[in-house]
């Protein structure tokens, strides 16, 4: 009797250790991703002031391939929550951003266009997806956010906006090396910075 | 007390032994398709050794699975790694990634690794030759930025 309970206690605690082991991958902690944490406050070396006098303005003709008020209505509402440091909603919403990309529906494309914009939602998708699932990890969700304005710039450039838009850049972002957001507003709310610097970007680009 | 330990001991024996026979995955490919990524860009002979050595478990369509695989849960917990790492990235099937998501990818493999995100760390834990040293690191970076201007 006694044999088979220590055999027994030894296979448990066997298959305990693996299973704790394997369920260890809970997200390391933050600071791989925080660069920023390092960094010093140094206003001087980059324009806070948001202003839009070397910008481009790109024109749209008017029409629109599909309707992207949704999607970007979620997206402008993912941004803001960024730059609370909201993660949670930040997650939430992007839920809400995965069905409304899901849904989108282009209209009157080229055949070249149709596949471009398809490969872009693919991404885009993805980028959502992984948002959404990393409520607790908001520098993780930023990296995506990288890739994700990307996708919602190349998306618009295809499919047209009826609303005016501004692409900023924060040239802090992405481990330094840039990166941009869509907003719709022409004030600055940094979305990868969050509150740490809110204002750090500046307006490169026009869309209407 | 002891009556209701055994009786505890002979249903964990009994879940152990039936949990053997959910049935299992085989992630096996015994070629490499043209759409394998090292047919898709030239890639170094050192950086395709660290990515076979250290990611293709997990990220391709060919496992090696070790002894323990045969054993749950063991096993669920592996297929569910495979099934989950496949869907992310799968390096056999890079050739079918359109070329934005091909470079998305690609900066996503760098930034994983230089996190140290990947690989699992409980994937390291049985599989310690797979661990990335700093250099090993530092040449997947320095690939995939070459790639990425090459892609531009």
């Amino acid at each position: 009797m006694k044999k088979i309970n220590i055999k027994l206690m030894i296979a448990l605690i066997g298959v305990t250790l693996i299973m704790v082991s394997c369920g260890n991958n809970s997200k390391p902690n933050n600071d791989a991703h925080h660069q920023v944490e390092s960094m010093e406050n140094d206003l001087s070396s980059h324009d806070h002031g948001g202003s839009t006098e070397n910008s481009d303005t790109s024109t749209n003709t008017g029409v629109m391939n599909g309707d992207l008020t949704s999607v970007l209505s979620n997206y402008f509402t993912l941004n803001e929550s960024l730059a609370k440091d909201d993660a949670s909603e930040a997650a939430k919403i992007s839920e809400k951003l995965v069905t409304s990309l899901k849904g989108f529906k282009s209209t009157k494309l080229s055949d070249d266009e149709q596949m471009e914009v398809n490969d872009i939602l693919e991404t885009a998708i993805e980028n959502a997806e992984h948002i959404s699932k990393n409520a607790r990890d908001i520098g993780h969700q930023r990296e995506h956010l990288i890739s994700f304005s990307e996708d919602i710039k190349d998306l618009i450039a295809i499919i047209g906006t009826s609303q005016k838009l501004y692409e900023v850049f924060c040239p802090m972002a992405n481990n330094n090396n840039g990166a941009i957001w869509i907003s719709n507003k022409e004030e600055i709310s940094n979305p990868y910075m969050g509150t740490k610097m809110p204002k750090c970007g500046k307006v490169q680009s026009v869309i209407n | 007390m002891k009556k209701w330990l055994k009786k505890i001991a002979i249903v964990l024996v009994v879940i152990l032994v039936g949990i053997q026979f959910i049935p299992t995955d085989v992630n096996h490919q015994e070629y490499i398709p043209k759409t394998d990524i090292r047919y898709v860009y030239d890639v170094p002979g050192n950086v395709m050794n660290i990515l076979q050595t250290s990611c293709y478990d997990c990220h391709s369509n060919n496992t090696n699975y070790p002894w323990y695989s045969k054993v749950q849960p063991m096993r669920l917990l592996m297929d569910g790694h495979i099934q989950e790492g496949k869907e992310e990235l799968n390096f056999s099937e890079f050739g079918d990634y359109s070329q934005r998501k091909q470079n998305n990818k690609l900066d996503r493999i760098s930034k994983q690794v230089k996190a140290d995100e990947m690989p699992l760390p409980s994937y390291l834990l049985l599989h310690s030759n797979a661990k990335l040293s700093d250099d090993h690191k530092q040449q997947i970076i320095n690939w995939v930025e070459t790639r990425l201007k090459q892609n531009e």
